[in-house]
């Protein structure tokens, strides 16, 4: 079976470890986050009649070059950016971010992901994705679970196309 | 002092006596007023009474007050003995089970010199026979390979990604990929934030078991020992992974991906797990 390491990223409290927890099951203590600044989880996904392993780190906080080691980001193939559609300010930097991302691990599959859309109406939601610097490539809600599997299965398709 | 309006004739008599006799007592009494509302005099006249004072307390504390302070301990140790124990006894049982744990790897160690001294000198016949012609350090590799016997688990771990290429156990285990992934999580989380030079982590202590971390060009290996290695101890398995990695591992790694798992563990198992040898007599 094919292995992968996924990232979960962005900025604090966007809601990256509901998005974990609603995908994964989990098994680790919440300390291990708090202490080194990440968990990990895997969950086997089946693609196209393929079984693909996920191996999925959480990185917790901020998104940031000082706070969070890269080496955490070294040997993936995946990384999910997640911002929270309701606070500007952890989309506005979205492009610079990336761009870092991308030199960090290059040929990495991206997908950008905009969480807490329950929070919204839908032409709120509009009006917002219009600000958002880019294309984005989902709009979930780790609360209902709206398009968190569907995120997961799009990287998991990419990976098996790249492989 | 002037007569009072309508005041009688004796009464007017009567203060000015008063005002006379009076005089010297009203002066001092204006002086101590002033003293006492000063706080730099009333401090010059009392201070030095109460550091007195102060010095004889101090002095005779523990004679006077000794019984009451000893009666309110013993009270308060009584009442709370649970919640002393709840406070003390986590700190002293992680200190006495360090003491052993420090105690036995004391032990081992003076057994491993006593046990080498004894097979060096003390012994005849066979075992000294083949003994014969070992350097010093072949004799102690000796006894280290008996601690390859002591590993528990062995990990196969892809650097940076933390992805479980190969693994073997002694018995059943959480799932290894997620020790992998953690381990890999820790191991980047040190070497990342003491930025040590080219510096790796080579060993975490849990409890009674070590992990003894070997790296490779692109992987690393995760050997998980019950108790602690001796450095001699470290040496010889790190001599034999080091094999293992050129004579095995590289070859597996660039083989078939879906033998990768198969393969890796009957390496790890024969390295570490042996199968008993059946003598020829048997």
């Amino acid at each position: 079976m094919i292995s992968k390491k996924v990232i979960l990223t962005g900025s604090l409290g966007v809601g990256k470890t509901s998005l974990f927890n609603r995908f994964l099951y989990q098994r680790f203590d919440e300390k291990y986050l708090t202490t080194i600044g990440v968990k990990v989880d895997k969950k086997v996904i089946e693609v196209g009649g393929r079984a693909l392993n996920l191996l999925v780190w959480d990185i917790a906080g901020e998104m940031n070059q000082d706070k969070v080691p890269t080496t955490y980001f070294l040997g993936s193939s995946a990384l999910i950016y997640v911002f929270d559609l309701t606070r500007p300010t952890t989309y506005e930097n979205i492009q610079q971010d990336l761009e870092y991302l991308k030199v960090l691990c290059p040929g990495v599959v991206i997908r950008k992901i905009g969480n807490k859309k329950d929070l919204l109406e839908a032409d709120k939601l509009d009006e917002i994705l219009k600000n958002v610097p880019g294309a984005i490539d989902f709009t979930t809600s780790a609360k209902t679970g709206e398009n968190v599997e569907e995120v997961f299965i799009s990287i998991g398709e990419q990976l098996l196309k790249n492989a | 002092m002037e007569p009072k309006p309508g005041a009688s004739y004796e009464s007017q008599l009567f203060e000015q006596l008063k005002e006379i006799i009076l005089r010297d007592d009203r002066i001092v009494l204006e002086e101590l007023k002033a003293q006492l509302n000063d706080p730099k005099l009333l401090e010059q006249r009392v201070g030095p009474l109460i550091e007195s004072q102060l010095e004889v307390l101090r002095q005779n504390f523990p004679d006077t007050y000794y019984k009451v302070v000893d009666n309110i301990v013993q009270t308060r140790l009584r009442t709370s003995q649970d919640e002393i124990l709840d406070t003390i006894y986590p700190v002293m049982g992680k200190m006495i089970r360090k003491y052993i744990q420090k105690q036995i790897a004391s032990l081992r160690r003076e057994m491993s010199e006593q046990i080498y001294q004894t097979f060096n000198s003390g012994v005849p016949g066979r075992i000294r026979f083949a003994l014969f012609g070992m350097s010093r350090r072949d004799k102690k590799k000796m006894f280290a390979r008996a601690k390859m016997q002591k590993v528990e688990e062995a990990f196969v771990v892809e650097q940076h990604s933390g992805i479980l290429l190969g693994s073997a156990s002694k018995g059943e285990t959480i799932d290894r990929d997620l020790i992998a992934g953690m381990l890999t999580a820790i191991k980047s989380f040190v070497e990342d934030a003491f930025k040590k030079g080219d510096k790796d982590l080579e060993q975490i202590n849990y409890g009674d078991y070590s992990i003894h971390i070997f790296n490779n060009y692109n992987c690393y290996i995760s050997v998980v020992v019950g108790g602690s290695l001796l450095p001699e101890e470290r040496e010889f398995m790190e001599e034999r992974i080091q094999q293992f990695a050129e004579n095995k591992l590289l070859s597996i790694l660039r083989g078939d991906e879906n033998a990768r798992h198969l393969q890796l563990r009957k390496g790890l198992e024969d390295l570490f797990f042996p199968e008993p040898k059946i003598r020829d007599d048997q």
